[in-house]
């Protein structure tokens, strides 16, 4: 049972409201804020920056030195979506699958990882029969990435993880925003949510001295 | 106006880039990426003569928050002649005087059952749209209706039941025209999902590139 408070920064490029927002979480904080205002935040705070499929990956672009200083505190960044504007030196261009057929689509676990205990290729890959939900492409990693999920017959790196020196790492999914397809479109799937972030916040390497500055 | 729009015959277009990714791929990159005279980063649209262009699309999703202070400028831009042409999930009845919106529940899998029909129909055939935009290519999912409609919006696409799916309205900011969506193609296009909304695109932009 996690006993640790995460504290996580939702950065919101949408008017939509809860819709778009992860769902309520145990022993957290998720601080919900529309993008433009990050800039004045201090970041070193937070156990991970979360960015969405909405994000304004010009502005994101703008931020950089900003991500580099918060990555040094042993932060985590997780990006859902397809890189357009690669922000950060460990991204490249999202790429499509050439072929998105119902078979070409097919997630597959590439091996534990505490993030996704219980979650099997199956769930990942279908929603009423149908594939293409949870992914359809890649963020090509960088060497030395730890690939957790990939797709398609060529096993394409879908979720990947790689740390720095510094202890900062990024977490990346290449699809619409993950905890809404943890959940795979049942409320009684909200565990995997909250185990999902249970982990963000029990493995974060963010420097307490920091966050006491 | 652009020279060019006058030499080629076609409207000049631009479209409003948010810095999603899915603007990205749908306003530049092929095979869309050629209809567009001009993309304007959101941030700044404040500082750009919109009167340039014909036509000032606003792409599915743009966020709301954003838009509603660049309101009045969106007003003159049609009061002066231009054609403002805002797609779905921007929400304009928050921000635009006079549009109604109703959201609904989207059916994901309408099409799952042999032989379904989602029930859209283009409205009027004689209306220049309706040579190129069909039923068919408007066919993915519906997110809301624009009723009720005042009496200078013209319906051009509606659900079975009659409800606006999109209007045109050549009146109310003429001699500018408004023109206002529910249906989302640049976010699904733009995803690589979906590939109806590929279609809507090529036809919608054809007619919209014809002035």
């Amino acid at each position: 049972m996690a006993t640790t408070q995460g504290r996580f920064l939702f950065v919101d490029n949408t008017a939509v409201g809860l819709a778009a927002l992860p769902p309520p979480l145990a022993r957290h904080r998720v601080d919900i804020v529309q993008q433009y205002e990050i800039d004045r935040l201090n970041w070193a705070v937070y156990d991970t920056i979360i960015l969405t499929i909405h994000s304004d990956q010009i502005h994101l672009i703008g931020l950089k030195d900003k991500f580099e200083g918060y990555l040094a505190c042993g932060g985590t960044v997780l990006f859902n979506g397809h890189v357009v504007q690669p922000f950060l030196p460990e991204f490249r261009l999202f790429q499509p699958l050439p072929k998105r057929g119902r078979n070409d689509l097919l997630v597959h676990r590439e091996g534990d990882h505490p993030a996704f205990d219980g979650i099997t290729g199956e769930v990942l890959s279908f929603r009423k029969g149908v594939s293409g939900f949870y992914g359809r492409g890649m963020n090509p990693p960088p060497q030395g990435a730890i690939v957790i999920n990939s797709i398609g017959s060529d096993h394409w790196p879908l979720d990947w993880i790689v740390e720095r020196e510094s202890g900062g790492r990024i977490f990346v999914h290449a699809g619409n925003d993950i905890w809404g397809f943890l959940m795979i479109g049942s409320p009684e799937n909200l565990s995997h949510v909250q185990h999902f972030f249970d982990w963000l916040s029990e493995s974060s390497n963010l420097k307490d001295t920091i966050v006491a500055a | 106006m652009k020279t060019i729009a006058h030499e080629n015959q076609k409207t000049s277009i631009a479209a409003i880039d948010g810095g999603f990714s899915y603007h990205h791929q749908s306003l530049r990159c092929e095979p869309f990426a050629n209809f567009f005279d001009e993309i304007i980063y959101i941030r700044d649209v404040p500082v750009t003569d919109l009167t340039q262009f014909e036509t000032l699309i606003i792409p599915c999703r743009t966020n709301a928050f954003h838009l509603a202070p660049l309101s009045e400028q969106f007003q003159r831009y049609m009061k002066a002649g231009g054609r403002l042409v805002v797609m779905g999930e921007t929400f304009p009845d928050r921000w635009l005087p006079d549009v109604s919106f109703t959201g609904m529940d989207t059916n994901f899998w309408w099409w799952l059952e042999k032989g379904a029909d989602l029930g859209v129909r283009i409205v009027d055939t004689n209306h220049p749209m309706s040579a190129h935009v069909t039923k068919e290519a408007a066919t993915w999912h519906l997110h809301g209706t624009l009723d009720p409609l005042t009496e200078t919006q013209t319906c051009l696409i509606a659900t079975q039941n009659g409800e606006c799916l999109m209007f045109e309205d050549v009146s109310r900011h003429a001699p500018g025209t408004l023109i206002v969506t529910t249906l989302d193609p640049f976010y699904h296009h733009g995803s690589h999902f979906m590939p109806a909304t590929t279609a809507f695109l090529d036809k919608f932009l054809t007619w919209l590139s014809e002035g």
